[in-house]
C-alpha cells in the first residue's frame, strides 16, 4: 500500500467511506472510476476499460466519462440499481501545490434523485423507511424531488406491505428485524427497490434530528409527537439524506402525519386485482383505471391523481366537495377548456424548487418557472368564474406569485442558454452596471463596424471588410486583387486563398476592450443569476402552496374532462348503505372493447340484498361485472364521476377482492393456499361497511371441499352477527344457489344466456335468479377444441344430466340440512379418510390413462357416490 | 326485341343507391341522421381509410326491435312519414326510407341493435343487399352499424371515389354540420383510430363551436339573433378580420337541417361585401327557422340542397340582419349617422328603421320581436321597397295568418322584392369597384383626408391608406425583382441573445434569401453587411433590430414566403406616413388615387379599416331630412 501514488492513496481513502457506491473521482474534465467500480461501469455503461499506474509500476483498471455529460451515465447506473458517489476537486488545481483536495459532495441513490433526466414526470420517486419499535411499526417516506415527507404508524405489519405496495418506493431503509419476515421476500419480488439495512436505532436521536431540521421545539405541530416508531422511521430518512446529500435540504420543510383510517383501505391484493394504477399481467399503466381517468396536464397533477386513485376517501363531505367541483366544470365546457389550456405548459414547480434548493437550477429552469408563473393570473381568473366551494377555496388561497414572476420577467432573458458562465442570461435594464458594460462592449463593436467605412475611404479599397473570427479576433480583410493598396500600418494576421486579413493598432486596442468587457459581463451575469436564484429560493413555502393548488385544479379538471369524454355521471353518496347502480359500465373494459360493452344494473344493501351470488357460464362477464361494481364504488369515493347512468353509493370503508390466484413459487405456496390466505384476510378484517368481491372460492381443491368452504364462507360473510358485508360472489358451484332459500340477505343473480336455433348467445346481462347451465362446452368450442371432443363431451353431459337430475336436487337439500346440523363445525368432512372412493382414486395412475378412460373413471366414481347417497337418504 | 323484365329488388336498390349513396360521406350522413332521429345523446363515427374500408356509426338511441329490423332494410320503409302530406311538415331528418336499403345493397353491412327495455339485442348482416345472418346478440341500448367495403359490388362507383383524404374531408364536414345543428348530442369522429373531432354535447351551440374550432376562431365570432316576419335567424358571424379563402366555413342550417343554399351564401357575402377582400369568405354559422311549408327539402335525394319558396325575401332579411350586426360591431367602417336617443339605447339600430319610423316611441319596439305586429299587418302588400324593409320587423315568426296573407299576395310581394334586390346589387357594385372621385377636399386634423365620389363621402385615414399602398408596392416590387440585396455603407453591429443567434443560424438560408448578408461579430453579435432593397433607405440600427426581432419572434415561421410577408408588412407600417402629419395637395391627391387602385382599399394589411363611408342618404337621415 505504501507504494501507491498520492492520488491513488487519496482515492482509496475516499472509496473506503463509500464501499457500496460507485465513486466518480474527478480528474480535470473527467470522472474516473477505478478497480471494481471501473469494471462495473465499463460493463453497465459500455465504456472502454483502460488502466492507470497506481504506483510501483502496477496498473489499476480504470474507466472514465466526461464530466460535462455525466448525467446520462449516472442515470444508467442508478437505473441498474447502483449508487453513485460524486467526488469533486475542492480547490482550483492551478492554485494548489501538491495534490488537489477532493471530497465526495453527494451520493446519488435511486431514492435521492432530483435530476429530471432520472425521473418519471408523473411518478413520485420515494425513499421509504420501516422501523419496529416495541409492537409498533413506524413508516415514513419522502420524495426529495418534490419535498413531500410523510410518516405514520401501524400495529400490523401487513399494513406496511400494503403501504409499500401503494407508494412503490425506489429505495427503502429497513430495520434488520423486518428483513427476515416472509412477506418481505414476496414484496421484494413484486417491487424493485434498493435496500439499506439499519441497526442501532434510537428514538431520541431521531427526535432531536427532526426538531433540529425543522427548527421547531417539538413535533406536536406535525401531529406525531407520540408516534415513536414513526418518528424513528422519519429520523432514519433524515440521517440517510444527511449522509448522502451533504446539504441542508431546506425545501423539505413539512412533515405530514397521516392515518390510514382517513381513507378507504385497500390491501395490495385488491389494489392489484382491481388494476388501479398498473395491470396485473404486465405491470404497466396502460389498461389500468389510472390510465383511463388520468388526463392531467402537469406532472404535479399526474402525481396527485395517482395518489387519489390509490387512496379513495370515506368522508362524505370531502367527496361531495370534489364532486361539486367536477359537476360545475362539466357543465361549463368553455371554462373547463380554458383551464385545461391555462394548465398546459406549467412546468413541474415542485421539482424546479428542489433544484433551486440544491443550487443546481440553471437559467432554463428559472425561465420555465417564469413561464409557468405567468400563466397563473389567467388560471386564477378562470377558476374564479366557478362558484363551488372547492374552487372558491382555491381562489382564496391562490397566490399567483406576481412578485416572483416580475422579478424573473425583468431579469432572465427568454430562452436563456444552458451554460451559466457564458453570459446572455440577464435582461437589459435589470442591472445598471451590466448595462454599462454591455454598452461599452457595443460601442467597441460599433467602432469596429464604422472602421470599415473609414478604412475604405483611407485606402480606397471598396471591398475592404471588417470581420471576426474566434481564433484571430477582429480583423480587416482585403481581397488579393487589392493587396497593393494595403497601407504600411497593416499587420498581417491570417492568409486565406482569396484574401489577407490584417490588424492595426487601433483595432487591437478596441479588441482588447471588447473582449475584456465580455469577460466582466459574463462574471457579473453569473453573480446576478445566483442572486436571483437565491431570492426565489427564499419563497419556497409560497411556491409550494401554489404548486399544490395547481395540482388539485389539474386533477379535478382531468376528472371533469374524463366525465365529459366518457359520459360519466355524478354518483349520489348516501349513508343508508345502498349501492344502486343503473346501467353501470366497467371503465377500462368499455374502453378496450372495440365492439360493445353491455351495461348492467346492480343493487346491494345491508338488508335483503346483502350477498349476491352470481352464476353463469365462463366468459359471460361475471368477473368484469363484479370488478365494475367495485370500481364504480371506488371511483365515487375518489370523488370522480362514474360510468353509469346513475349511481347511489353507500360509502364503504374497505374493498376486498378475492380474484383468481396463481401459484406463488417464491414462497412455495400453492394456488389453494394463496386463495385461502386471501379469504382469511377477508373474514378476519372485513366489517359490515366493507364491500367484498369473491371470484370463485375453493376452486383450487376438490369440488366437495370447495363447495363446502364456499358455503361456509358465504354464510359467515352474510351473517350480520359475523360480518354482514355487502358482497358479490361469482361461482360455478350451482349448489350454492340454494343459499338464497336458506338465509335472508342472500340473493341469486345470473348472466343471461339465450339459446335459439342459431346456438347459444351470451348476452352479458345480469338478471335475478340462478343459472341453469354452465355452457362450459360452448366455451370450449369457442376456444377451438376439436369438434370430436366437443361432441363427445356433449353426449357425456347429456347422459349425466338425465341420470342425476333428481339426485342432484335431493343431494342439495340434504347438504343444507346437514350444514344446519353442523353449525358449530368449521368444516364439513364429506369423506372419511379410508373412504373406498378415495382409495380408488389413489390406486389410479392418471398418466397411464387415456382421456376417454379418465372420463369413464370419473363417471363411474360419480355413479358410486350417487349410489351411496341414495342409500344414505 | 328482348322481353321487358321487372328488376329484382336487389338490382333496383343498387340502382337507386346511386342517388342516395354517392360517396362515403353520404352513408355517414344517412346513418348519423338516423341516429339523431333515434333520440341519441351520443354518436360515435369511426372511419377507416376515408370510409372506403369502414364506416361505423354507433349511437345510444332507442334502437330497433328484433321484429322490425328487417323492415328497416327494405325499400321505402321508414318510421318517419306515413303519407305524402307529411313530407311538408317534416320534423325528422330522414324520411324517404331508402337509406338503409340502398347502403346495404352496395356494401357489407352489419347492424347490432337493441331496443330500449329489451334484454337482448339483434345482429343482422347483409352483403350486397342479401341477408347473410340474423341472430340474437349482446348489445347495449342503441344501434351500431358497420358498413364495410362500400361499393365492393359496384366497381364502377368504387372507381370514382377520390383519395381517402378527400373522402374523409367530406365526412368530417358532415359531422361538423351535424354537431353544430345538435349541440345537445355528443359527437365523436375517429379516422383510422384517431379522434379527429369531439363535441361535449352540453346543448350549448357555443360549446360545440368552441370544441370544433377552438379559441382562435371562437373569440372572433359574434352572436346574432333576429326575427323578421316569418323568419327567425340566430347564430354566429365572424369579425371581418377573420376570413377564409373558401366557403367551407359558411354554414347554414334551415330548421336544424344543414343545407347548402346559394340564396343564403349570397345574402351573407353581400352583407360582408366591402368589409373583406375579394375572394375571401367570412365564417358564419346561421340557424334559420321558418315554416317548413316554405322549404322544399325533397329537391335532391341527398337532401343537401333546399329550395325556398320565398327566396328573395329570405335573402334580403338575412342580409339586412347581418349588416346590422356588422354595423354594431364596427360602426366606423360603414359609418351610420345616429340620432342621439337611439345612440344611448342598448342596441344600435340601423338608420333604415330610424328614419322611417314616425315617432321615437315606436323605435324601441323594433327589437326584432313579434310583439307589436297588430297595427300594420296589412301594409306589406302595397308598400314601396323601402317600406318592405322597415316593416319587416313587425311580423312574427309563427304568425300563421301572416304567412297565409303573404302567400295570397304573392305577386306584389315578388315584384317589390325584385326591385329591392336590384337596388342592392347596384349599391354593392359601387362599393367595391367604382370610386369615381368627384372632389378631394383635403386634409383634416392633419390625419384624415376627405373625398367625395358620386354617391359617397369618404373619410380616409392617411396612415392606414399609405400603409396599404406601400404594402402593395413592396409586394409588387418583391415579386418583380425577387429581392435585390443592398450593401450598407457602414455595416451594422447587432447584439442578440444566444437563442436568437440559434434561430438566425437555423434559418440562415431563408434570411439570406431575403437579401440580408451577415456574419458573426464576436460574442452574441452579428455584423450586418447587406439588407434587402426595400429597407435599405432606413438602415439605422434600431429599425434593423426591430426587423430582426420580427423575423425571429415567431418560431412558427419557417418558409421564406412567411418571412417576406412579415417583413413587407413591417416595412409598410414603419415607413408609412404617420398621423398628425401635414400633407400638401399633391401628396394628398396621389395618396387617394393610389389607394383606390390597391387590391383592398378598405383595410390595411393588419386588418384595420382605412376609410369611413357616408352616403348622401346617411347624411340626409342624420339631419332628419
Amino acid at each position: 500500500m505504501s507504494e501507491l501514488t498520492p492520488m491513488m492513496k487519496q482515492y482509496k481513502e475516499l472509496k473506503e467511506k463509500y464501499p457500496d457506491a460507485i465513486l466518480f473521482f474527478r480528474l480535470g474534465d473527467f470522472y474516473e472510476m477505478f478497480f471494481e467500480d471501473a469494471k462495473i461501469a465499463a460493463r453497465t455503461l459500455d465504456l472502454a476499460l483502460t488502466s492507470r499506474n497506481k504506483g510501483a509500476g502496477e496498473k489499476a483498471p480504470m474507466a472514465g466519462i466526461p464530466a460535462k455529460s455525466s448525467e446520462n451515465y449516472i442515470a444508467d447506473l442508478i437505473e441498474a440499481g447502483h449508487k453513485v458517489a460524486i467526488c469533486e476537486q475542492m480547490e482550483d488545481p492551478s492554485e494548489s501545490s501538491g495534490i488537489v483536495e477532493r471530497d465526495v459532495i453527494r451520493v446519488i441513490t435511486p431514492g435521492t434523485v432530483i435530476e429530471n433526466e432520472l425521473l418519471e414526470a408523473k411518478e413520485n420517486n420515494y425513499l421509504a423507511s420501516v422501523i419496529i419499535k416495541d409492537s409498533n411499526y413506524g413508516f415514513s417516506y419522502i420524495d426529495i424531488s418534490t419535498g413531500e415527507f410523510n410518516l405514520t404508524e401501524f400495529t400490523s405489519i401487513q399494513k406496511i406491505w400494503d403501504e409499500i405496495d401503494r407508494i412503490q418506493p425506489k429505495e427503502i431503509i429497513i430495520d434488520e428485524n423486518i428483513k427476515n419476515k416472509d412477506q418481505y421476500k414476496r414484496l421484494k419480488k413484486d417491487i424493485d427497490f434498493l435496500v439499506n439495512s439499519k441497526k442501532d436505532l434510537s428514538h431520541k436521536r431521531a427526535y432531536d434530528n427532526l426538531i433540529e431540521h425543522f427548527e421547531v421545539n417539538s413535533l406536536k405541530g406535525f401531529g406525531c409527537e407520540e408516534l415513536k416508531a414513526a418518528i424513528m422511521a422519519a429520523g432514519e430518512i433524515l440521517t440517510f439524506l444527511e449522509e448522502t446529500q451533504k446539504k441542508i435540504l431546506s425545501h423539505i420543510n413539512r412533515l405530514n402525519t397521516y392515518h390510514l383510517n382517513q381513507y378507504m383501505i385497500l390491501d395490495s391484493a385488491t389494489r392489484r386485482n382491481l388494476e388501479l394504477s398498473t395491470t396485473i399481467r404486465q405491470n404497466k399503466k396502460a389498461g389500468s383505471l389510472l390510465d383511463i381517468i388520468d388526463e392531467t396536464i402537469t406532472s404535479m397533477g399526474g402525481r396527485l391523481i395517482k395518489k387519489w386513485v390509490n387512496q379513495p376517501l370515506i368522508n362524505k363531505k370531502k367527496i361531495e366537495s370534489r364532486l361539486d367541483a367536477i359537476e360545475e366544470l362539466k357543465s361549463n365546457y368553455m371554462i373547463l377548456e380554458k383551464i385545461l389550456e391555462d394548465l398546459d405548459g406549467i412546468y413541474d414547480l415542485e421539482r424546479i424548487l428542489s433544484k433551486i434548493t440544491y443550487g443546481s437550477a440553471n437559467a432554463r429552469d428559472l425561465d420555465s418557472l417564469r413561464f409557468s408563473l405567468n400563466k397563473l393570473p389567467n388560471l386564477k381568473e378562470d377558476i374564479s368564474k366557478l362558484s363551488n366551494s372547492l374552487f372558491q377555496e382555491f381562489k382564496e388561497e391562490f397566490d399567483v406569485l406576481s412578485d416572483i414572476s416580475n422579478l424573473l420577467s425583468s431579469s432572465i432573458v427568454e430562452d436563456p442558454p444552458v451554460s451559466l458562465s457564458e453570459g446572455g442570461l440577464i435582461k437589459k435594464g435589470y442591472n445598471e452596471k451590466l448595462d454599462e458594460l454591455r454598452e461599452t462592449r457595443g460601442e467597441g463593436k460599433d467602432w469596429i463596424a464604422e472602421l470599415q467605412k473609414k478604412e475604405r475611404e483611407r485606402t480606397g479599397i471598396s471591398s475592404l471588410k471588417v470581420g471576426f473570427n474566434k481564433v484571430f479576433g477582429y480583423y480587416i480583410e482585403i481581397t488579393n486583387a487589392n493587396l497593393d493598396k494595403v497601407p504600411e500600418d497593416y499587420e498581417r494576421k491570417q492568409t486565406l486563398s482569396n484574401s489577407e486579413r490584417y490588424i492595426i493598432p487601433k483595432l487591437k486596442e478596441k479588441e482588447a476592450l471588447v473582449l475584456g468587457t465580455e469577460e466582466k459581463i459574463n462574471d457579473l451575469e453569473y453573480d446576478l443569476f445566483v442572486d436571483i436564484r437565491d431570492k426565489v429560493g427564499k419563497n419556497i413555502n409560497r411556491i409550494k402552496k401554489t404548486a399544490s393548488i395547481i395540482s388539485k385544479i389539474d386533477v379535478i379538471s382531468s376528472l371533469a374532462n374524463v366525465a365529459v369524454e366518457n359520459d360519466y355521471n355524478r354518483p349520489k353518496l348516501n349513508k343508508d348503505d345502498v349501492i344502486n347502480i343503473d346501467n353501470g359500465r366497467h371503465p377500462v373494459v368499455e374502453n378496450m372493447l372495440d365492439d360493445v360493452f353491455v351495461p348492467n344494473d346492480s343493487y346491494l344493501d345491508k338488508d335483503e340484498n346483502r350477498f349476491n351470488i352470481i352464476t353463469g357460464p365462463n366468459m359471460s362477464g361475471k368477473s368484469t361485472y363484479m370488478r365494475q361494481v367495485a370500481l364504480i364504488v371506488l371511483m365515487a369515493q375518489i370523488g370522480s364521476f362514474v360510468p353509469a347512468d346513475s349511481a347511489e353509493i353507500g360509502i364503504v370503508d374497505r374493498i376486498f377482492t378475492r380474484v383468481g390466484a396463481s401459484d406463488d413459487l417464491t414462497t412455495g405456496q400453492s394456488t389453494f393456499m394463496v386463495e385461502m390466505n386471501e379469504v382469511s384476510n377477508i373474514v378476519n378484517n372485513a366489517t359490515e361497511d366493507s364491500l367484498i368481491i369473491l371470484d370463485e372460492v375453493g376452486r383450487g381443491t376438490s369440488t366437495y371441499d370447495g363447495v363446502s368452504i364456499a358455503w361456509a364462507v358465504s354464510k359467515f360473510i352474510n351473517d350480520p352477527d359475523r360480518i354482514g358485508a355487502r358482497s358479490l360472489f361469482a361461482t360455478h358451484y350451482h349448489e350454492l344457489t340454494s343459499l338464497e332459500e336458506e338465509f335472508s340477505g342472500i340473493k341469486n343473480s345470473n348472466v343471461l344466456v339465450e339459446e335459439d336455433e342459431d346456438g347459444v348467445h351470451f348476452l352479458h346481462k345480469i338478471v335475478p335468479g340462478r343459472a341453469n347451465q354452465s355452457y362450459g362446452i360452448e366455451v370450449a368450442r369457442l376456444a377451438g377444441l376439436p369438434e370430436e371432443i366437443i361432441i363427445n363431451a356433449e353426449n357425456i353431459l347429456m347422459s349425466l344430466e338425465e341420470e342425476n337430475e333428481l339426485e342432484n336436487l335431493q343431494q342439495e337439500k340434504r347438504k343444507v340440512k346437514e350444514e344446519k346440523r353442523n353449525k358449530q363445525k368449521q368444516q364439513m368432512a364429506l369423506f372419511n379418510h379410508n373412504d373406498p372412493i378415495i382409495e380408488k382414486i389413489k390406486e389410479k395412475d392418471v398418466l397411464d390413462m387415456t382421456p376417454m378412460e379418465a372420463m369413464n373413471f370419473v363417471y363411474n366414481l360419480k355413479k358410486d357416490l350417487k349410489g351411496r347417497e341414495r342409500k344414505d337418504a | 326485341m328482348p322481353d321487358i323484365k321487372q328488376l329484382s329488388e336487389e338490382v333496383a336498390n343498387q340502382i337507386s343507391a346511386g342517388e342516395v349513396v354517392e360517396r362515403p360521406a353520404s352513408v355517414v350522413k344517412e346513418l348519423v341522421e338516423n341516429s339523431i332521429d333515434a333520440e341519441s345523446s351520443r354518436i360515435l363515427v369511426e372511419i377507416e381509410n376515408g370510409g372506403k374500408d369502414l364506416i361505423r356509426v354507433k349511437d345510444n338511441g332507442i334502437g330497433i326491435g328484433k321484429e322490425n329490423i328487417e323492415k328497416a332494410f327494405s325499400r321505402y320503409a321508414t318510421s318517419k312519414i306515413e303519407d305524402i302530406s307529411d313530407l311538408y311538415s317534416l320534423n325528422t331528418l330522414g324520411f324517404r326510407g331508402e337509406a338503409l336499403a340502398s347502403i346495404s345493397s352496395v356494401s357489407k353491412l352489419t347492424t347490432l341493435t337493441k331496443a330500449k327495455d329489451s334484454l337482448k339485442g339483434v345482429k343482422i348482416i347483409y352483403h350486397g343487399g342479401k341477408k347473410i345472418k340474423k341472430e340474437t346478440a349482446a348489445c347495449p341500448e342503441g344501434t351500431d352499424i358497420k358498413v364495410k367495403d362500400l361499393f365492393y359490388n359496384t366497381p364502377a362507383r368504387y372507381k370514382y371515389l377520390k383519395t381517402k383524404t378527400t373522402e374523409f374531408g367530406h365526412i368530417s364536414k358532415i359531422i361538423t354540420q351535424e354537431s353544430l345543428s345538435y349541440p345537445d348530442i355528443k359527437f365523436n369522429l375517429k379516422h383510422n383510430n384517431k379522434s379527429v373531432l369531439s363535441t361535449p354535447g352540453t346543448g350549448k351551440l357555443e360549446d360545440a363551436i368552441y370544441a370544433i374550432y377552438g379559441e382562435d376562431i371562437y373569440s372572433k365570432l359574434n352572436y346574432l339573433e333576429f326575427e323578421d316576419r316569418y323568419i327567425s335567424v340566430k347564430g354566429y358571424i365572424s369579425d371581418p378580420s377573420l376570413t377564409r379563402s373558401s366557403r367551407i366555413h359558411e354554414m347554414f342550417f334551415v330548421n336544424k337541417r344543414s343545407v347548402y343554399s346559394r340564396t343564403l351564401s349570397k345574402a351573407v357575402e353581400s352583407a360582408y361585401k366591402g368589409l373583406i377582400s375579394k375572394n375571401k369568405y367570412p365564417v358564419v354559422f346561421l340557424f334559420v327557422k321558418l315554416n317548413p311549408i316554405l322549404v322544399d327539402v325533397n329537391v335532391h335525394p341527398a337532401k343537401k340542397q333546399i329550395k325556398f319558396s320565398r327566396n328573395k325575401i329570405i335573402k334580403s332579411v338575412v342580409k339586412k340582419g347581418i349588416e346590422e350586426k356588422l354595423n354594431d360591431l364596427n360602426p366606423a367602417v360603414q359609418y351610420k349617422l345616429k340620432n342621439k336617443t337611439n345612440n344611448k339605447s342598448s342596441r344600435e339600430k340601423t338608420n333604415n328603421e330610424n328614419i322611417n319610423t314616425k315617432d321615437k316611441s315606436n323605435n324601441t319596439k323594433f327589437e326584432f320581436s313579434n310583439k307589436n305586429n297588430s297595427e300594420k299587418n296589412n301594409s306589406i302588400s302595397n308598400d314601396n321597397e323601402n317600406k318592405v324593409y322597415e316593416k319587416n320587423n313587425k311580423y312574427g315568426k309563427n304568425n300563421k295568418k301572416q304567412v297565409n296573407k303573404n302567400s295570397s299576395k304573392k305577386r306584389t310581394n315578388y315584384s317589390v322584392n325584385n326591385k329591392s334586390v336590384n337596388n342592392n346589387k347596384k349599391a354593392v357594385d359601387n362599393y367595391s369597384e367604382n370610386f369615381n372621385i368627384k372632389n378631394i377636399f383635403g386634409q383634416v386634423f392633419f390625419s384624415y383626408i376627405l373625398v367625395e365620389t358620386e354617391e359617397n363621402l369618404y373619410i380616409i385615414d392617411q396612415h392606414n391608406a399609405h400603409e396599404r399602398i406601400l404594402y402593395d408596392n413592396f409586394y409588387q416590387k418583391y415579386k418583380n425583382n425577387n429581392n435585390i440585396s443592398q450593401r450598407l455603407l457602414t455595416p451594422v453591429n447587432i447584439e442578440l441573445t444566444p437563442s436568437e443567434i440559434e434561430i438566425i443560424n437555423n434559418n440562415e438560408k431563408s434570411i439570406k434569401n431575403l437579401g440580408f448578408e451577415f456574419e458573426s461579430f464576436g460574442g452574441n453579435s452579428v455584423l450586418i453587411q447587406s439588407v434587402p432593397e426595400i429597407i435599405s433607405q432606413k438602415s439605422i440600427k434600431n429599425e434593423l433590430r426591430e426587423i430582426i426581432d420580427k423575423l425571429i419572434n415567431e418560431e412558427s415561421i419557417n418558409t421564406s414566403a412567411d418571412l417576406i410577408t412579415e417583413m413587407i408588412e413591417f416595412m409598410a407600417c414603419r415607413t408609412a406616413i404617420k398621423a398628425d402629419k401635414g400633407l400638401n395637395k399633391k401628396e394628398i391627391d396621389k395618396l387617394v388615387t393610389d389607394l383606390f387602385k390597391t387590391e383592398n382599399p378598405f383595410r390595411c394589411p393588419h386588418g384595420r379599416p382605412i376609410l369611413i363611408k357616408m352616403s348622401r342618404e346617411d347624411i340626409d337621415k342624420g339631419v332628419g331630412r
